[in-house]
């Protein structure tokens, strides 16, 4: 072969491999597995929805596939490593105009805020709403842009090898001064649902309680602070952080599991009286779902008796649905409706106004 | 003729830079340029301690790896070239791994659970934190210094050393004081002021080993723009961050033309006296340091295969590897692994087309153009590229644009390297036969330098493997890559994943410098 042609075929190829290969990833008809119809729905969660429970495996499968077994719709289901990096995620797809979420599972009661300012969500009141508790619908979104799915409370969960009960009795957010302040491991408010509700908690008691600005709180502990709570938890369990920012109902989970009461739970106390953040999961529809039918079919199952009863022994959470008896080891959880809530001292619009900045002068308390 | 080719080509190369970098540069930092903008981040708190992190990390790793990179390059004059080859050829891999295996291999080594951080717990140190920060970007930077040292002395006129030699009578410190310093010190200088650049506008490795507490303002912009959607702080602070890279650029510049050209081919001059406890010191530098260089990356591999508590695994594979939808990277591993080779070759082809305009006729405007985009970070271009470009050219495009600019100052290096290879006598007798303008450049000039051409190509294409800032800013997951994804597995806790992903693609970028070491080293 000539030199000429050898060059030329080279061109031709790379021309070849340039369009062909940027047909193939960009999705053209001929070479793209999905489509606009209704037999499909994408979910976007966090990655650790429901995987907690003895067999989580399994659990998956009786919710998602249990879906499409019901309706013939498939779910495709893509996993962030926390709620707030999902939202960004979701509100990028509005803002440019291509959405290819259809539901959102774990936006908490304040990021619904950041969701409803935003835009990404429709309305939507699936038929069911009638099993869910009122109360938790009015204080997470009267307007159902998304339903509650489960409600816990945020607690500092600790392992009783290396602190005792003792030490935790009585907690107050000062008592982290000193050696406590230094095995406990929090979420990152920007990324984490975790994170921000325990942002807010922190900010409420010292605020609505003590009267003190909060940020001294986070200068002098500068606790270790990690990306999303999976990776906070991870922290945790081996060994290397002893107090986790995480829920109440931990040591129903650590009884579940271990028949033991290793890991405890506590609130951070005001003369005596424990005080709690009351975070509230939801499920909605992302405005523009391209499978927007598929995407009503689906929040009603999640919010059915027959998923709702997997949260408790699988996201550790209480149930949204009133219908749903709570197993025997949730008597070690702290009860949302035992504790007093600072959600009720501080109220959504004051949230609203000043979240963006409580975010900036929690950075430039954490940092440097 | 000639004239016009040059200047056909200054010109063709003026509309490259306009149109892949000045402009979009300019268009990513337009929204943040006004003092309001610019004052308005400034008076956060956060941004201002971000200012002063990425500052002092950049001065301390800077100093840290020219120290440890000069020392280093002194003590492989002290041994053969042929033996220090392959330290040389290693200090490549690591200064052109991509960032996430470097991430990778620190938490691997250091991190929780580490190799070496279980067995000496306050190893830990390094795999996080201010310390892990600092110490990732010594490992990157330790061969950029070393290298550029040691090209400075292979240039000692032998004649030097022997008379300071004699005249010091073999003893260490005059031929320190008298040859290495003189020699070394514009490349001390030039290695600082680029290690500086790296190290202060650098993205994934403060996001991922620094978290909240060490932020750069690398990352900052990413916050702002991803995260809270402000375009205009993102753009202000890349403003602020390009304020001191320009100055650290001017610095580079200036010192970097005072270093003596590539020695090609000459024989390295035994700078110290080889008393035996000079040769004892020497190997353990080396040893050190490339231990320093090697662990955390075999950590990588190592860890890729173990299961966190249940033996070995072959999982983490099957997971990179899977023509299923992956939820946690949102596209299949196998789409993955495809984009990533997708990207790299038209990157080599782009680049390397491009990068033979400006090596061959770019002349000034070249040079003004490359020293420029030491100036400009990732993110920054990245923005640039969105603002202006992404309302009609899709990701890929711009990715492969991303890629592109990033790959051209190696690629255009390594060409003309090659050019200048090409004997004065074959391009007068071509001339005087006739060849003129393109004719010449592609019949005469381009075969003869073919083994530039095969390294400039495997450099875009190592460049764009490890590619991380810009493709985070751009990309859907429908177009990550490898080292997207990486991130992406650890972001799930998905350890094997990780590590295997990282794993297949420091293999990737392994075997393409070691293939071309022996030829990358006169490039280096």
């Amino acid at each position: 072969m000539r030199k000429e042609h050898v060059t030329v075929l080279a061109i031709v190829a790379v021309v070849v491999i340039g369009v062909v290969g940027y047909l193939v990833l960009s999705g053209y008809p001929p070479f793209a597995g999905g489509s606009a119809s209704e037999d499909v729905v994408v979910v976007y969660t966090y990655e650790s929805l429901l995987a907690w429970g003895p067999d989580p495996d399994a659990t998956y499968k009786k919710v998602f596939e249990g879906f499409t077994n019901a309706t013939g719709i498939k779910v495709e289901i893509r996993k962030f490593s926390d709620a707030g990096e999902m939202l960004a995620e979701v509100i990028r797809q509005v803002k440019e105009g291509k959405v290819e979420a259809d539901v959102v599972i774990g936006i908490d009661n304040i990021q619904i805020i950041k969701a409803k300012e935003e835009g990404v969500l429709e309305p939507f009141t699936p038929s069911n709403i009638g099993e869910i508790y009122d109360w938790l619908v009015q204080d997470y979104d009267p307007e159902h842009y998304a339903i509650p799915y489960d409600y816990g409370v945020i607690a500092f969960v600790y392992d009783t090898n290396y602190v005792s009960p003792d030490e935790m009795s009585n907690l107050t957010f000062e008592s982290f001064y000193g050696d406590l302040g230094k095995t406990l491991v929090v979420e990152d408010p920007r990324t984490s649902s975790t994170g921000l509700a325990f942002l807010l908690y922190q900010i409420g008691v010292y605020e609505k309680y003590l009267g003190k600005d909060w940020t001294q709180w986070w200068r002098d502990i500068k606790p270790k602070v990690v990306k999303s709570w999976g990776d906070a938890y991870d922290l945790f369990l081996n060994e290397q952080y002893h107090v986790v920012v995480s829920y109440g109902t931990d040591p129903a989970y650590s009884y579940f599991f271990y028949n033991s009461t290793r890991y405890g739970a506590a609130l951070a106390t005001y003369n005596g009286k424990p005080l709690a953040w009351l975070q509230i999961e939801g499920i909605g529809i992302v405005k523009g779902a391209p499978h927007r039918k598929a995407a009503e079919k689906f929040v009603e199952w999640f919010l059915s008796k027959e998923v709702q009863k997997e949260i408790p022994l699988n996201n550790w959470m209480y149930p949204a649905n009133k219908n749903v008896e709570l197993p025997e080891a949730y008597k070690y959880a702290i009860n949302p409706l035992d504790v007093e809530l600072v959600n009720n001292r501080l109220s959504q619009e004051e949230i609203e106004a000043n979240l963006d900045n409580w975010i900036n002068e929690w950075l430039s308390a954490v940092s440097g | 003729m000639r004239v016009r080719a040059a200047y056909a080509g200054s010109v063709i190369s003026f509309l490259l830079s306009i149109t892949l970098i000045y402009a979009p540069a300019l268009s990513g930092l337009a929204p943040g340029l006004s003092l309001a903008e610019i004052g308005k981040v400034l008076s956060q708190d956060f941004i201002r301690r971000a200012f002063i992190f990425s500052l002092t990390q950049a001065s301390i790793s800077s100093a840290l790896a020219t120290l440890i990179g000069g020392a280093a390059a002194v003590a492989l004059t002290t041994i053969s070239s042929r033996a220090a080859s392959p330290i040389r050829a290693l200090a490549l891999l690591s200064f052109m791994a991509p960032p996430m295996i470097v991430v990778s291999g620190f938490t691997a080594l250091y991190g929780r659970g580490g190799i070496l951080s279980s067995a000496v717990p306050p190893l830990r140190a390094l795999g996080e934190g201010f310390g892990g920060v600092v110490a990732a970007h010594v490992f990157y930077n330790i061969p950029l210094a070393m290298n550029l040292v040691y090209s400075t002395l292979v240039a000692v006129p032998r004649e030097l050393v022997d008379a300071v030699r004699i005249y010091s009578g073999g003893r260490l410190w005059p031929v320190i004081k008298r040859v290495i310093i003189p020699y070394a010190s514009p490349a001390l200088i030039a290695s600082y002021a680029l290690t500086f650049i790296y190290c202060f506008a650098s993205f994934a490795i403060p996001l991922t080993l620094g978290g909240p507490a060490y932020s750069t303002l690398e990352v900052y912009i990413y916050y702002f723009y991803r995260m809270l959607f402000d375009y205009e702080a993102a753009a202000a602070t890349a403003t602020v961050q390009l304020a001191v890279l320009a100055i650290a650029t001017v610095l580079f510049t200036l010192a970097y033309a005072r270093l003596p050209p590539p020695p090609v081919g000459r024989r390295v001059v035994a700078v110290l006296p080889g008393r035996k406890y000079v040769r004892t010191v020497s190997f353990a530098v080396l040893a050190v340091v490339a231990a320093y260089l090697t662990l955390p990356l075999i950590s990588v591999v190592i860890k890729s295969f173990l299961d966190p508590g249940n033996g070995l695994t072959l999982r983490g594979y099957e997971r990179v590897f899977s023509p299923v939808f992956d939820q946690a990277i949102g596209a299949s591993g196998m789409r993955v692994v495809g984009n990533t080779l997708y990207f790299a070759v038209m990157t080599a082809v782009i680049a390397v087309s491009a990068g033979s305009f400006l090596a061959f006729i770019g002349g000034a405007v070249a040079d003004a153009l490359l020293t420029t985009l030491l100036a400009i970070s990732p993110l920054t271009l990245a923005m640039g590229l969105l603002n202006m470009y992404g309302g009609f050219l899709p990701a890929p495009v711009l990715i492969i644009f991303a890629h592109t600019i990033a790959a051209l100052p190696l690629v255009v290096k390594s060409l003309r390297l090659g050019f200048l290879r090409v004997g004065r006598e074959i391009a007068d007798a071509a001339r005087v036969l006739g060849a003129r303008g393109l004719f010449y450049f592609l019949r005469v000039v381009a075969p003869l330098s073919r083994g530039s051409y095969f390294v400039a190509a495997a450099l875009a294409v190592v460049v764009s493997l490890g590619e991380f800032g810009a493709t985070y800013l751009i990309a859907r997951p429908e177009f990550y890559t490898l080292g997207i994804v990486i991130y992406s597995f650890r972001g799930v806790r998905d350890w094997p994943a990780s590590y295997a992903a990282s794993t297949v693609l420091l293999a990737m970028s392994a075997t393409l410098l070691l293939l071309l070491s022996r030829r990358l080293e006169r490039w280096m």
